[in-house]
C-alpha cells in the first residue's frame, strides 16, 4: 500500500507531466464561427436551417453572415448547413431561434429537442416563428430577419424561452414575426396551429400566457391607439387584464367615443375566440386550469371563462 | 482560531449537496419530494446513528475493508458520473483528465484540518453559486409551471426510493466520532440539509422547466446556463468549477477515510502519508478504466443497495457484539 | 564542556594569538594595574580602544593600590569598582571569542581565571532609515538596520511594556549568528512561544544572513507554498503583532523581523489601514483580495475563456480578440506563458541590474520590447494587456509576490491544458495550500475562515477604531 517517497513523487510528475503533453488543449476562436441565431424553414416536407454567423472580419460595428442548407429533417438541415460553414461551429453565444412560419407542435417540439441536444444553448434563449411570407433567400434575408426579431423582441418587450416550449405537456406559444407588431402562434399539441394577429389577438394573448406584460399598438380597426401595463389576475372564472399607465389615442375622427369600451369589447371577443378555439384542441395555454386547481384541487378546470378589463 | 480537532461536517455536508447539483436527471415532482423528505430524513439519520453505533461496537477488519471498497467503489462511480457530465458538454475530455483533475488536490488534501478548513469555504461558495444562479434565474421562474396533477403512491414511492439513497457520506461520521464542537443531532442535520436542499433545487426546476422537469438532461446545468453578470451572459464554467471544487473535497475525503479504514496508525490519524497519494490516484484510474463501459445508473442503484447492505451487516455485528457482551457479563 | 580561561596571562595571550594573531583588527595590549599584569584584548572594527582609555583605564588609574592580588582585582572591576565593567565574567574561551566578536573588550589578569568585559562597542552600522519594501503614509517612518541590539532597541522604545521579553540566543551555524525572540510574556501563548523557541534551537544551518532561511524550517508542509511566517521592516508592525500575543524574531544582520504565526490576512494589512478611515480601509482591502485573485487567477481565467469557454466572453469583445488571436502564431496558453515569462525576466533584470542601467532595461523592456512584439505580431494586445493587468496586481500585495507567480504559471498551464476543470483544480490546491497551512496549530485562513463576527471586524474589511479598541484580536483566545 506504500511506495517510497521519491520514487511517489516521481510518479505523480511523470503521470502530470504525460497528462500536459497530451494534446489536451481547446479549439482557437478563429477556428470558431459564432453562431448567433439558428433560423428553420419548412416548404412542404423539406427543411431548411439557417446560421447566423457572427462576421469575425468586420473591423467596427458587428455584422452578422448567413449560411443554410436544406434538408429532410430540421437535424439534417441543420447538419449540412454546419458542414457548410468553414469553421466549426461555436453555438455558446446563440440567442435567437426561429421555427417555420407554419410550425406545428411537432415540429416546435422536434426543433426544440434538436436545439438541446446540438447547441446547448440557454434555456432562454428566444424563441421566434417566421413571418408568413416565404424566404426567397437566406443568404440575403436572413441577416436582416434575425436583427427584425431581435428588434421586435427589445420594442414590444416580448420573450420566449426555449424552455417555454416543454413548459406545458398540451401546448406551445411562439411570438412570430409580423409586418408591425409581431404575432402569437399558439401551438396545440392536439389540433391546428392558431396564428393570433394584431394588438386584441397576438399581444393579449402573449399577456396571458406570460411571455409579455405590455400591449402596445392599434385597435378599432386601426383608428385607435393603445400603450399600457398589462398585468393578469384570475378570480374564479374571471380574468382579470389589468392595465395601468394606459394611454389610449384616437388616431382618426372615425374612431369610437368611448376608446376603453371599444378596447374592452375588442379585447373580450379575441380572448374568447382564442380560448375557445385552444380549448376545442384540449389545450390550456393561458393556465387557467392551473388557477382552478390551485383554488378548488387538482382536476378542477376553468368551465367559461369571461375576461374583463380593468383600467387603473 | 485554533483547532486540535477538527470538524469534518462541513465536508460532509458539501458532499451531499454537490450530488443533488451534478443529478444527470431530475428524480420526482417536488410536492412528492417534501411528503417523502419528512420521513425519510428521520429515516436516514437513524440510519446512520445505527450504523455508527453498530461500528464502534463490533467493527472488524473484514468491514473495514468492505467499507474501503465501498468507498473505492463510490468514488470511481462519482469519477465515471462526472466524466458522463463533461462528455455531454465537452465532447472528447478523456476520462484520465476527469480523475487526474479531480484527484489531483488531494495532495493538499492529506490532512484532517486542510479538508475541513477547505470544505469550509468550498461549502460557502456553492452556497454563494447557488444562490447566484437562483438570482440569476429568477425572472424566468413562473408559477404557472407547477404541475396540478393529483399525486400517485407511485410517485411519493420515487421520491422515497430517490430520497433513500445511503450515500457514504452518512456513515462516514462512524470513523470519527466527536469532533470538534458539535450542534446536537448532527445527522439529522445533515440528512435534513441534504434532502431539503433537493427538494428546494428541484423546486426550483420545476418553476423553470414545468412540464419538462423530468425530460432535461443535467437540469441544474442547462438552468446555470442562464447566469449572467452585466455584459457577460453565461456564467456556467464558473459554477461548473465550483461543482468540480466539491467533488475532488469529497474525493478526498473518501481518501482519507480509506486509509482510515485500512490501517492508517493512530499518530497518522490526521493525515494521510503522501506516498500513499499515487496509488490512490493510479488504483483509482484503474478503475474507472475498468467500470467505464458498466452502465452508469444502474451502477449507482448498486451502489445504494451495497451501502444499505453494508449497513445492515455492520448493524448485525453490532448486535451480536453487543449481545456477546451482554452474554459474557451475565455469566 | 568549554575550555577554560588559563590563570597565566602569557599562556592566555598565546591561546589568543595562535586563534586571531593572524587577524588584522585583532588588538591585544600588556599594562599594569595596581602593579597587576594585565591585557587588554579588542577586535578594533568593533569596539573603539579610545572609549576602553576614556571609560575605563583613566578610571582605574585614579583609583587606589587595591589589595587581594589578582582575584582581588577582578572582584573589585566586577563588583565595587566605578568603570562600567559587564557584571559577570568571562571563564571559558568560548564566551570569551562570542563576547569580543560583539565588540565587547576583555580584560585577562594574570594569576586570574576570568577576564573582565568591557562594553565598549563601536560598531560601523547603517543609520536607521525609511522603510524601503513597506510604504506606508502614517505611522513611523523608521525601519530596522541590520544591527541586533539597535533593533531591539527601536521595538522596546515601540513596546514599553514590561512584559516585553527579549530572549536573545546563538544559532547553530558556522557564523555563530545571533538571533532574539521577542513576544509579550502576558499575551503570548506559552505553548507557541515553547514550541518555537525549541525550532528555532535546532535549526541547523551553514549560514544565516537572513531572518527568511527559519521560515521554511517552521512549514508544517513541506510542499505548501504559502509563507509560514511574515516579515516586516517596520518596528511599528512588529510592535502591532506583540499586541496580537505573536513573536518576533531578529536575526543580526538582518532588517527584517520574523513574524509567527502569520496568517494569510495579514498579507492585506498594513498599518495605513488603520490610520485611515474604516471605509476606505475596507474598500483598498477588498481591493487588494481582488488584485490577489487577478494576479493568480487573470491570465488563467483569460486562456480558459478564449481556449474552452468563450460563451462567458461578450460577443462584441471576442470577436475582436478572434482577430487577435488570427495576428499572433502561438496558442493563447504558450502565448501567455511566454508574455508572463518576459514581464517575470524584465522585472527580475530591472531589480538585479546596477541602478545606473535598472531604469533602461525597464524602458527597454517595457516599451520597445512591448511594443514591437506586437506590432511584429509575435503576442497579442489582449494577452500583453491581462499578463501586464496580472503583474502590476501582484504589486498590491507584494509580501505575496513569490506565491502569485507561480500559482499564476500554474494556473495558466492547468488552465491551457484542461480549461474549466483546469481552472478548478488549480483554485482548490491553492485553497488547500491556504487551509492546509497551519501555522503551529492556527487556521492560515483565520480570521477569513470560518466566518465569523471578527471576519468583518479585521478581516476583509475592518470594523471602526471604537469597536476595534474594545476587542483587540489576540491569538490563542478562543479555539475553534
Amino acid at each position: 500500500m506504500a511506495l517510497p517517497q521519491n520514487k511517489a513523487l516521481y510518479l505523480t510528475g511523470c503521470l502530470l507531466m504525460s497528462m500536459v503533453l497530451s494534446g489536451c488543449g481547446g479549439t482557437p476562436l478563429s477556428e470558431r464561427e459564432i453562431v448567433r441565431g439558428v433560423l428553420f424553414a419548412q416548404q412542404e416536407s423539406e427543411f431548411s436551417a439557417c446560421l447566423i454567423v457572427a462576421d469575425q472580419d468586420t473591423e467596427d460595428t458587428p455584422r452578422n453572415r448567413a449560411v443554410a442548407a436544406a434538408g429532410s429533417t430540421p437535424a439534417q438541415a441543420l447538419q449540412r448547413a454546419e458542414d457548410a460553414l468553414p469553421g466549426q461551429a461555436y453555438y455558446g453565444l446563440l440567442d435567437l431561434a426561429a421555427l417555420p412560419a407554419q410550425a406545428d407542435w411537432q415540429t416546435a417540439q422536434q426543433i426544440g429537442t434538436l436545439l438541446y441536444d446540438v447547441a446547448q444553448p440557454a434555456p432562454e434563449l428566444s424563441v421566434f416563428a417566421l413571418a408568413e411570407a416565404g424566404i426567397s433567400g437566406w443568404e440575403e434575408q436572413a441577416p436582416a430577419l434575425y436583427d427584425a426579431m431581435k428588434a421586435a423582441e427589445s420594442a414590444y418587450e416580448v420573450h420566449c424561452g426555449l424552455q417555454q416550449l416543454f413548459a406545458q405537456s398540451e401546448v406551445c406559444a411562439v411570438p412570430a414575426l409580423a409586418q408591425s407588431g409581431y404575432d402569437l402562434l399558439l401551438l396545440p399539441r392536439d389540433g391546428a396551429p392558431l396564428r393570433c394577429r394584431g394588438l386584441a389577438g397576438a399581444q393579449l394573448a402573449a399577456v396571458l400566457c406570460g411571455q409579455a406584460y405590455r400591449l402596445q399598438g392599434t385597435f378599432a380597426g386601426g383608428q385607435a391607439a393603445c400603450e399600457a401595463d398589462a398585468h393578469v389576475t384570475v378570480e374564479g372564472e374571471t380574468v382579470q387584464l389589468h392595465l395601468r399607465a394606459c394611454a389610449l389615442q384616437a388616431l382618426t375622427e372615425q374612431a369610437p367615443d368611448d376608446l376603453e369600451s371599444a378596447l374592452q369589447r375588442e379585447l373580450q371577443a379575441a380572448f374568447a375566440a382564442v380560448y375557445g378555439q385552444m380549448r376545442r384542441a384540449g389545450a390550456d395555454p393561458f393556465h387557467l386550469d392551473f388557477w382552478q386547481a390551485c383554488t378548488y384541487g387538482p382536476g378542477h378546470t376553468a368551465q367559461d371563462p369571461r375576461l374583463t378589463v380593468l383600467f387603473e | 482560531m485554533k483547532r486540535d480537532r477538527p470538524s469534518l461536517w462541513a465536508a460532509l455536508t458539501t458532499g451531499v449537496l454537490v450530488n443533488v447539483l451534478l443529478r444527470s436527471q431530475s428524480a420526482y415532482w417536488p410536492r412528492a419530494g417534501v411528503l417523502a423528505a419528512l420521513v425519510c430524513a428521520p429515516l436516514l439519520a437513524a440510519a446512520a446513528w445505527g450504523f455508527a453505533r453498530a461500528w464502534r461496537a463490533g467493527q472488524s477488519p473484514l468491514l473495514r475493508l468492505l467499507f474501503a471498497a465501498l468507498l473505492a467503489y463510490s468514488a470511481a462511480l462519482e469519477l465515471l458520473h462526472f466524466w458522463a457530465l463533461t462528455q455531454r458538454l465537452y465532447t472528447g475530455l478523456p476520462l484520465t483528465v476527469v480523475c487526474l483533475t479531480l484527484l489531483l488536490p488531494g495532495v493538499y488534501l492529506r490532512r484532517v484540518s486542510a479538508i475541513s478548513q477547505t470544505a469550509h469555504v468550498v461549502l460557502c461558495l456553492l452556497l454563494l453559486a447557488s444562490g447566484f444562479m437562483l438570482l440569476t434565474v429568477l425572472p424566468r421562474l413562473r408559477i404557472t409551471n407547477l404541475q396540478t396533477f393529483a399525486l400517485q403512491p407511485a410517485d411519493l414511492l420515487t421520491a422515497a426510493q430517490e430520497q433513500l439513497t445511503l450515500y457514504p457520506e452518512y456513515l462516514l461520521p462512524a470513523l470519527w466520532p466527536q469532533r470538534g464542537r458539535q450542534k446536537r443531532g448532527p445527522l439529522l442535520r445533515l440528512a435534513l440539509a441534504a434532502l431539503w436542499f433537493d427538494v428546494g433545487i428541484h423546486l426550483v426546476l420545476e418553476l423553470f422547466y414545468g412540464a419538462a422537469l423530468p425530460l432535461r438532461v443535467d437540469p441544474v446545468h442547462a438552468a446555470a446556463r442562464c447566469g449572467a453578470l452585466s455584459v457577460f451572459n453565461r456564467l456556467e464554467s464558473l459554477q461548473l468549477a465550483l461543482w468540480v471544487m466539491a467533488l475532488a473535497l469529497k474525493l478526498a475525503l473518501y481518501f482519507y477515510a480509506a486509509c482510515l479504514l485500512l490501517g492508517q496508525t493512530r499518530q497518522q490519524a490526521n493525515a494521510v502519508p503522501l506516498r500513499r497519494f499515487p496509488l490512490y490516484l493510479c488504483g483509482m484510474w484503474a478503475l474507472c478504466l475498468l467500470l467505464r463501459r458498466a452502465d452508469l445508473d444502474a451502477a449507482l442503484q448498486t451502489r445504494g443497495a451495497l451501502a444499505w447492505g453494508f449497513a445492515a451487516l455492520t448493524g448485525m455485528g453490532g448486535a451480536a457484539a453487543w449481545l456477546c457482551r451482554k452474554t459474557k457479563r451475565c455469566i | 564542556m568549554p575550555q577554560p580561561l588559563s590563570r597565566s596571562l602569557p599562556e592566555n595571550l598565546a591561546y589568543l594569538q595562535k586563534s586571531f594573531g593572524a587577524s588584522g583588527d585583532f588588538y591585544a595590549k600588556e599594562l599594569a594595574i595596581s602593579g597587576i599584569r594585565c591585557a587588554i584584548v579588542m577586535f578594533t572594527g568593533l569596539s573603539s580602544p579610545e572609549k576602553l582609555c576614556h571609560l575605563a583605564l583613566e578610571m582605574l588609574d585614579r583609583d587606589p593600590v587595591m589589595l587581594g592580588g589578582s582575584e582581588g582585582l577582578c572582584d573589585y572591576l566586577l563588583t565595587q569598582s566605578l568603570t562600567p565593567a559587564e557584571p559577570r565574567p568571562v571563564e571559558d574561551w568560548q564566551t570569551f571569542t562570542q563576547m569580543l566578536n560583539n565588540g565587547m573588550t576583555l580584560l585577562l589578569i594574570d594569576g586570574c581565571a576570568r577576564a573582565v568585559m568591557f562594553s565598549t562597542q563601536e560598531m560601523p552600522q547603517r543609520s536607521i532609515g525609511t522603510p524601503s519594501g513597506e510604504g506606508n503614509m502614517r505611522g513611523s517612518q523608521e525601519a530596522f538596520t541590520e544591527l541586533l541590539r539597535s533593533n531591539l532597541s527601536l521595538l522596546r522604545r515601540q513596546f514599553r511594556s514590561g512584559t516585553l521579553v527579549a530572549e536573545i540566543a546563538t544559532a547553530r551555524t558556522r557564523a555563530q549568528t545571533e538571533y532574539c525572540l521577542c513576544y509579550d510574556s502576558r499575551l503570548a501563548p506559552q505553548e507557541t512561544v515553547d514550541a518555537l523557541r525549541e525550532q528555532l534551537a535546532q535549526i541547523e544551518l551553514p549560514v544565516l544572513l537572513d531572518s527568511a532561511y527559519f521560515a521554511s524550517f517552521l512549514k508544517q508542509d513541506k510542499l505548501n507554498l504559502f509563507p509560514a511566517a511574515a516579515y516586516t521592516e517596520r518596528p511599528a508592525t512588529a510592535c502591532a503583532r506583540l499586541c496580537e500575543g505573536k513573536a518576533v524574531v531578529l536575526v543580526s544582520g538582518c532588517p527584517y523581523a520574523l513574524i509567527v504565526p502569520s496568517f494569510f490576512a495579514e498579507h492585506f494589512e498594513c498599518l495605513d489601514d488603520y490610520a485611515s478611515g474604516a471605509v476606505f480601509a475596507g474598500l483598498i482591502r477588498l481591493l487588494k483580495y481582488l488584485a490577489f485573485l487577478l494576479a493568480v487567477f487573470g491570465p488563467g481565467l483569460y486562456v480558459m475563456a478564449v481556449s474552452f469557454a468563450p460563451e462567458i466572453i461578450p460577443v462584441q469583445m471576442l470577436t475582436k480578440l478572434a482577430r487577435a488571436e488570427i495576428s499572433t502564431p502561438l496558442p493563447p496558453m504558450l502565448e501567455m506563458l511566454c508574455v508572463t515569462l518576459l514581464l517575470e525576466i524584465v522585472r527580475e533584470a530591472g531589480l538585479r541590474a546596477p541602478q545606473s542601467i535598472g531604469h533602461t532595461v525597464s524602458l527597454v523592456g517595457a516599451l520597445i520590447l512591448g511594443e514591437t512584439a506586437v506590432s511584429a505580431g509575435i503576442v497579442s494586445v489582449p494577452v500583453l494587456t491581462m499578463a501586464a493587468a496580472a503583474t502590476i496586481a501582484t504589486l498590491a500585495v507584494p509580501s505575496l509576490y513569490e506565491q502569485s507567480i507561480l500559482f499564476r504559471f500554474a494556473v495558466i498551464l492547468l488552465a491551457g491544458a484542461f480549461g474549466v476543470l483546469g481552472v478548478a483544480c488549480a483554485a482548490l490546491v491553492i485553497l488547500a495550500m491556504a487551509c492546509g497551512s497551519e501555522p503551529f496549530g492556527y487556521d492560515y485562513l483565520y480570521p477569513l475562515m470560518p466566518l465569523t463576527r471578527t471576519t468583518w471586524r479585521d478581516g476583509f474589511v475592518r470594523s471602526i477604531w471604537s469597536r476595534l479598541a474594545g476587542a483587540g484580536e489576540v491569538i490563542g483566545r478562543h479555539e475553534t
